[in-house]
């Protein structure tokens, strides 16, 4: 699995509001100022990424952190792969699922695992 | 990765008493010529939803047939589907849905083709048939607009 290095956000221009979605360091709390923390996972054959520890307000849904995962890993449309957020290893949340619900259903110790993978495109 | 077809009635029967204990809408049919699940449901457009979990005895895993209509009984065209997805869903999906005879009904229903669950499957292919089913289950319905919730991925 190659890994993503975190020098490549200076290169290339992310045009995405990353305010909201910033890299953590690592504590024990469940909750930071309200927000979710969450360790993502590569899965299937996925890019692992330097940083895994994010937060980001309960309120924020799943298809956010897609959205943010595809222009942060640099996915374009013609990469023609699709990909998926589960949780629990084997369940993907609906893209309008609040973090904050699923970190209720799902956390462990403070921490919620997301996992991500790419799928091709079906047809 | 694929599953028998016993791994496949288990799996719709466990749905179906999870869906029973969680007040959803499942319904389990069970015919001399098999057996699937049903969820039908009336969106705030006035269109009518059925999704239909069958067996692929072929690719021996199992599939997601639907048919969306509206209340008048007239289906949705193909075109009608595209053009519902890509609005409902900010991401880019290219779906295969084709339109094909539900094997146990022998009416016409649009599925998502199979041919790439294997290869989905073989991402949680350690875990258990339940969990795998399920994996399936919200990965495909998603791109459809089946609602399912978290609920049922809780143990």
């Amino acid at each position: 699995m190659s890994t993503i290095e975190s020098d490549k956000t200076e290169s290339k221009t992310v045009n995405f509001d990353e305010t909201n979605l910033s890299p953590t360091r690592p504590s024990g709390d469940s909750e930071n100022d309200g927000k979710i923390v969450f360790l993502l996972k590569a899965a299937g054959g996925a890019p692992i990424l330097k940083k895994k520890k994010w937060a980001l307000p309960r309120s924020k849904t799943i298809g956010h952190i897609v959205e943010f995962l595809k222009k942060y890993m640099q996915l374009d449309v013609e990469q023609q792969k699709q990909l998926f957020l589960y949780v629990n290893q084997t369940f993907a949340p609906a893209f309008d699922t609040t973090i904050g619900a699923v970190n209720d259903c799902f956390n462990s110790e403070g921490i919620l695992v997301l996992h991500y993978t790419f799928t091709p495109a079906w047809g | 990765m694929a599953f028998t077809l016993d791994e496949f009635h288990q799996c719709i029967f466990d749905l179906y008493e999870q869906s029973k204990k969680l007040h959803d809408r499942w319904q389990l049919i069970e015919t001399t010529k098999g057996s699937y699940l049903i969820y039908s449901f009336i969106d705030t457009n006035c269109l009518k939803y059925d999704f239909h979990i069958v067996f692929s005895e072929s690719y021996s895993v199992p599939v997601l047939y639907f048919n969306i209509s509206h209340l008048d009984g007239s289906l949705l065209s193909l075109d009608d589907i595209w053009k519902l997805f890509i609005h409902k869903k900010n991401s880019n999906m290219y779906e295969t849905i084709t339109q094909q005879e539900h094997p146990i009904l022998h009416r016409p229903f649009f599925v998502l083709h199979p041919c790439h669950t294997e290869n989905l499957l073989r991402k949680v292919a350690e875990q258990s048939i339940k969990k795998r089913f399920l994996f399936w289950l919200s990965i495909y319905g998603q791109s459809i607009g089946l609602p399912l919730s978290i609920n049922y991925a809780i143990d």
